[in-house]
């Protein structure tokens, strides 16, 4: 076991675990929060995805040895009342069903529109696809996506 | 009359070129650009942005050296097939084009220097 101190949701955290214990554990676990879900362990479903640095990734494949000076948002900590475009837009269109993948899904979403504000189909597409609904809401998702677009213009 | 034919014939030549020589960068360009979002959504959590992975368990995509046809087959089979260990790298579902661009992505981002890969290219590849 080791200390390390993680940045998580803009608030700095303590934890001691073993080193090669992935972020996803670290987070539900010692830190309680549990919206960043566990899916297939290995990286290809994208239900554990959380940002890191701003950027897509998925939690339960990244050691936290892996995060010194890093920055981590959850789902809990996107936007202050649960009002981020894409949770707003998720909402509008009634996206879950079960609702398992998709803090997964919202945080992959809402990673594209920080990059690219405008996505085309295809960049929808691409940047969506390692995120997997057992239900196969993928055409509300897509809906969503282009809402929150719309909510987002100025 | 004379001079409009020539100035026709010359012209439509060079706008050609022009436009040969304006494609391929422009291609390159959006290949690789297309590249870092395949890389974003399938890759960066393991290999990291700058490519490096993590010491012990991910490895660096990150090549001193300039990359090596061999290395390009290498990374082919890894998307495609998986590493073949238990623990190690799954294949991961991506089209050709997919795995072109991030190919071409991950050979020319960071220090890397490879060749371009086109379509023609990784169709031979794969045929063999």
């Amino acid at each position: 076991m080791a200390n390390y101190s993680l940045k998580v949701n803009d608030r700095t955290h303590s934890v001691d675990v073993a080193p090669d214990t992935p972020l996803l554990w670290v987070l539900r676990d010692a830190l309680k929060l549990y919206g960043t879900k566990y899916g297939c362990g290995i990286g290809q479903c994208g239900a554990c995805t959380v940002h890191i640095d701003h950027l897509p990734m998925r939690s339960c494949c990244i050691p936290i040895e892996s995060l010194k000076n890093k920055s981590v948002i959850t789902i809990e900590g996107l936007s202050k009342k649960a009002d981020h475009p894409v949770q707003m837009a998720w909402e509008e269109e009634d996206v879950p069903q079960c609702g398992y993948c998709h803090s997964g899904q919202i945080m992959t979403a809402a990673a594209l529109l920080e990059r690219n504000p405008n996505p085309t189909e295809e960049d929808i597409n691409r940047a969506m696809k390692g995120n997997i609904c057992r239900c196969g809401t993928y055409s509300r998702i897509r809906n969503a996506i282009k809402t929150a677009v719309k909510n987002m213009e100025p | 009359m004379l001079k409009a034919t020539i100035s026709k014939h010359f012209l439509i030549p060079s706008s050609c070129l022009l436009v040969l020589l304006s494609c391929q960068p422009k291609s390159e360009k959006e290949s690789i650009a297309h590249g870092e979002e395949v890389y974003i959504t399938h890759c960066i959590s393991c290999h990291q942005v700058d490519g490096k992975g993590v010491e012990g368990i991910y490895p660096s995509l990150v090549k001193p050296d300039d990359i090596t046809m061999d290395q390009t087959l290498r990374a082919i089979t890894l998307i495609k097939q998986g590493s073949g260990f238990k623990a190690g790298m799954k294949p991961v579902a991506l089209t050709n084009k997919e795995i072109r661009d991030v190919v071409n992505y991950i050979q020319n981002t960071w220090e890397n220097e490879g060749a371009f890969l086109t379509k023609a290219e990784l169709e031979q590849i794969q045929n063999q």
